[in-house]
């Protein structure tokens, strides 16, 4: 029986009783957009592989879905994943997987889309397409299924997936989404067959489809190199650019949520991007070249949006937020605005200078909370291989100040296991834990009082397309005795909590992040072993994921611990991040003589971006 | 200072919402319409805005009643329409009314409310339904979850109950009308006493399969008398 958005909803009526937070399944939030039937052509269920809790709180969302839905030819609906309990629910009704706008099933959309932000999504995504009755291999879809398709950060290595899906977005997502769905409605109303469709859609640029192409592997099972299978497909996809954010019409009437979501504010991206280079973030390199919004518009997107929501929270958003150039200005303009609306301000990633703190103090007023930095590493030696531009002086300067202004808390981040770090690096964490507890009880009469510090070490992760790409990465054994190095460290000294991460996440995580396509079975047989919200501390399953990778024959040594020779085939490489390999490779030999690249804003460091696009931010200092 | 009483409706998936997502709800609500509402004084000033008698998650309710203090006088009809624009499907203002300041809310003065609930029954279990016996127990005994503890408890809420009918409908439906204590500090949960009534006569429903409306609050008015308690202030 074809369940229709009737039947959907007489069931939901029946078991939204039995489940925790039935409201994340209910849709119908002030400013959903639902279109009439007929009045488009092509539905795309867009699912966020994970709770709606999380998904309503990333912010490429409301842009995509106001994008999209602007469109005449395609109605855009969300889909989350249902928590355990609901999916059990769901299955033992009979339930199909449903959009949130519309009660459609899945499984009737014509484009299913997943945004892939983080790996540890991976098993909720086939849970979802298994969770709405579609097969999970690209393979053994025909005609009658729709196109299942994929995008977000992940997408630049959509190899561990490739099986899954029939066609990988990469890149920004603003202009590509559209028209994606554009081509795919003019393909439709010529109805054409799938493989005619792709063809089509291949010519996009930043579209990969997974199936025009055949890794090739030698003997020992290293990858070599694809096969093309379809001539027409392009050697490397390269990935989609956005030129200019004030370009596009970003959305100022998000959807409200109406439970309480991980983020529940407005917020706005000042800008894409950043000059800064550290050599192990991924997101520093996916998402040049810097594009900044001008400041009118910045403005507008805020004030506008906190008057059709209601919020009383803003966020400033970006990978680095000071270095914007207008910032000053746009602060003392938003800062009146929002006070006389009781609008709280939040800056994440901020820099700690004068301006910073006289920002701070004046958002904050007496409740001073949330001081943070992120040296990244203990030493000034591995903060130099890993190019994070901030010195131990600047950290102790901005304590200096934050502690006359009365804060008493700072958290500091840091990562371990990144290339050449040795026992020293960890004691540089100690110390500099140490040595801020010192200033406080120094300013403070010799006196610690209420002052703590907290310092939070995440396990490093070797990504796809940064300078740290070829690295091996620590053993789980390996993470673990440094975690227990530190907490001897750490713990004799009064008022420093230590926080640190399961190291076999960050292996899989590694694993996941660098893998080929032999993955597909192994993530497959994961989530037939129940594996599945796996980012989430309480479901991540080790045993389970253990058994599926040596059942699958994939071996942990050689993916995670194992570096790549520089040089070797990579299998993301399929894909053109429109940074060029020689640039990656030099600053990885840099990083080995721990010799520092400055920010691009003293002068272009030739990443090769601007061969594919305007690079305005190159010597702008 | 003004201080309106609005009645809302909440019905359909909105049924869904807690108690607390209500509260933001209205918040927002009232912020985006831009009505200048009175703040309480103190280290963390909050909205002056009072939900009735929190509805249980799952039930809907034909009268809900919002309490707000606002810093200038509106138009009741203007406001409550003003404030309706955000609100989702399934949840309307109604009616709304100015009522007199005082430094009691209109929670003090609720007494009872009204439930109407519908649910299936087995031809069987039709003739397990003992109202007669199930009333002339000593306790009527409802099991809750303690709110500190969280463990359930026992309690008696038999001089609670103001009446509580059962009628069949049409085939294998029914349809239960309760009136129950609903006082600060003092309310009976309709789905309890359901629950407590199957369980007495051994019925197999599930408390998950029963629909339940809370159809009115009501409340002392100046005179002593029980009225919606729209009316009572
Ligand atoms: S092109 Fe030059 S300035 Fe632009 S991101 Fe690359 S290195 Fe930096």
């Amino acid at each position: 029986m074809r369940i229709d958005r009737y039947k959907v909803q007489e069931i939901l009526d029946s078991l939204l009783n039995k489940v925790e937070k039935p409201a994340a399944y209910i849709g119908g939030e002030p400013n959903q957009i639902c279109k009439e039937d007929g009045s488009f052509s092509v539905r795309l269920a867009f699912c966020f592989p994970d709770t709606y809790e999380i998904g309503m709180s990333w912010n490429g969302m409301p842009i995509l879905y106001h994008l999209v839905n602007s469109t005449c030819h395609t109605f855009m609906e969300r889909v989350f994943a249902p928590r355990v309990d609901m999916q059990e629910q769901m299955r033992a009704a009979g339930l199909p997987l449903y959009t949130l706008e519309s009660k459609t099933p899945v499984a009737q959309a014509d484009i299913v889309g997943f945004t892939l932000q983080y790996e540890m999504c991976y098993t909720n995504v086939l849970s979802m397409m298994d969770l709405a009755g579609i097969p999970l291999l690209s393979k053994d879809r025909g005609e009658e299924w729709p196109l299942v398709i994929a995008g977000g950060p992940c997408a630049f290595n959509a190899e561990p997936l490739a099986d899954f899906f029939d066609a990988v977005l990469v890149g920004d997502g603003e202009e590509l989404l559209p028209e994606f769905c554009r081509v795919f409605s003019e393909c439709k109303k010529a109805g054409l067959t799938k493989k005619q469709t792709l063809d089509k859609l291949q010519r996009l640029q930043g579209v990969y489809i997974p199936s025009s192409y055949s890794p090739v592997y030698d003997e020992d099972g290293s990858f070599i190199k694809y096969e093309k299978l379809d001539p027409n497909a392009p050697d490397r996809v390269l990935r989609a650019f956005l030129k200019d954010m004030n370009s596009v019409d970003y959305p100022t009437n998000n959807i409200v949520p109406l439970i309480e979501v991980v983020h529940d504010r407005a917020v706005c991206e000042l800008f894409r991007g950043c000059t800064r280079g550290c050599r192990f973030c991924q997101a520093g390199m996916l998402y040049r070249p810097v594009r900044e919004r001008s400041m009118e518009e910045n403005l507008r997107i805020a004030r506008e949006q906190i008057e059709n929501s209601g919020h009383s929270e803003l966020s400033l958003l970006s990978l680095s937020t000071s270095d914007y150039t207008q910032f000053e200005p746009l602060v003392e303009k938003l800062l009146p605005y929002c006070k006389s609306r009781s609008v709280a301000i939040s800056l994440p990633s901020l820099r700690l200078d004068n301006f910073s703190f006289k920002v701070l103090d004046e958002i904050q007023g007496i409740r001073k909370t949330g001081l943070t930095f992120a040296p990244e590493a203990g030493t000034q030696r591995l903060r130099d291989v890993i190019n994070k531009n901030i010195t131990e002086k600047d950290i102790l300067g901005a304590l200096d100040k934050a502690i006359d202004l009365g804060w008493n808390s700072v958290k500091l981040y840091f990562m371990i296991g990144h290339p050449t770090e040795t026992d020293e690096d960890l004691d540089g964490i100690a110390d500099l834990a140490r040595k801020i507890m010192d200033l406080a009880r120094e300013k403070n009469g010799g006196n610690r009082g209420r002052f703590s510090v907290s310092v939070s070490v995440a396990n490093f992760v070797p990504k796809p397309f940064t300078p740290f790409q070829w690295v091996p990465q620590d053993s789980p054994r390996e993470f673990e005795r440094k975690h227990m190095y530190l907490m001897n460290r750490i713990r004799p000294i009064k008022g420093v909590t230590l926080h640190y991460h399961e190291s076999f996440v960050s292996t899989l995580e590694a694993i996941l992040a660098r893998g080929d396509r032999r993955l597909c079975v192994a993530i497959q047989r994961a989530f037939e072993l129940g594996c599945r919200f796996d980012s989430w501390t309480e479901h991540f399953n080790e045993k389970a994921w253990k058994q599926a990778l040596s059942e699958t024959g994939i071996d942990e040594n050689y993916h995670a611990l194992k570096g790549l020779a520089p040089g070797a085939a990579l299998p993301w490489n399929i894909i053109d991040s429109g940074i060029d390999d020689t640039y990656l490779m030099s600053e990885y030999e840099r990083s080995q003589k721990a010799a520092t690249t400055p920010d691009c804003r003293l002068g272009c460091n030739g990443c090769g971006i601007n061969a594919h696009t305007d690079c305005p931010c190159g010597g702008i200092l | 200072m003004n201080r309106y009483v609005l009645r809302f409706c909440k019905y359909g998936n909105m049924r869904f919402l807690s108690h607390l997502d209500l509260g933001r709800l209205f918040k927002r609500a009232v912020r985006r319409a831009n009505v200048k509402i009175a703040f309480s004084n103190g280290y963390n000033p909050h909205e002056l805005m009072n939900i009735v008698q929190p509805l249980s998650l799952g039930y809907e309710s034909d009268s809900e009643y919002l309490e707000i203090d606002t810093l200038i006088p509106y138009d009741p009809d203007t406001l409550a329409q003003s404030l309706c624009q955000v609100l989702p499907e399934g949840i309307r203002f109604t009616a709304c009314r100015e009522e007199e300041r005082t430094s009691k809310n209109l929670s003090f003065y609720t007494q009872r409310a009204l439930y109407e609930a519908f649910f299936p029954l087995t031809e069987a279990d039709a003739e397990k339904a003992d109202m007669q016996g199930f009333m002339d127990q000593e306790r009527v005994i409802i099991i809750k979850r303690d709110k500190k503890t969280k463990k359930p408890v026992e309690k008696d809420i038999k001089d609670w109950i103001y009446s509580f009918t059962i009628k069949d409908i049409s085939e294998g439906q029914c349809r239960a009308d309760m009136s129950l204590r609903c006082a600060s500090n003092e309310t009976a949960n309709p789905g309890k006493l359901l629950e407590s009534f199957f369980g007495f006569c051994g019925i197999s429903t599930k408390i998950e399969d029963c629909r339940i409306t809370r159809k009115d609050i009501l409340a002392l008015n100046g005179e002593g008398q029980l009225v919606s308690a729209y009316e009572a202030r």
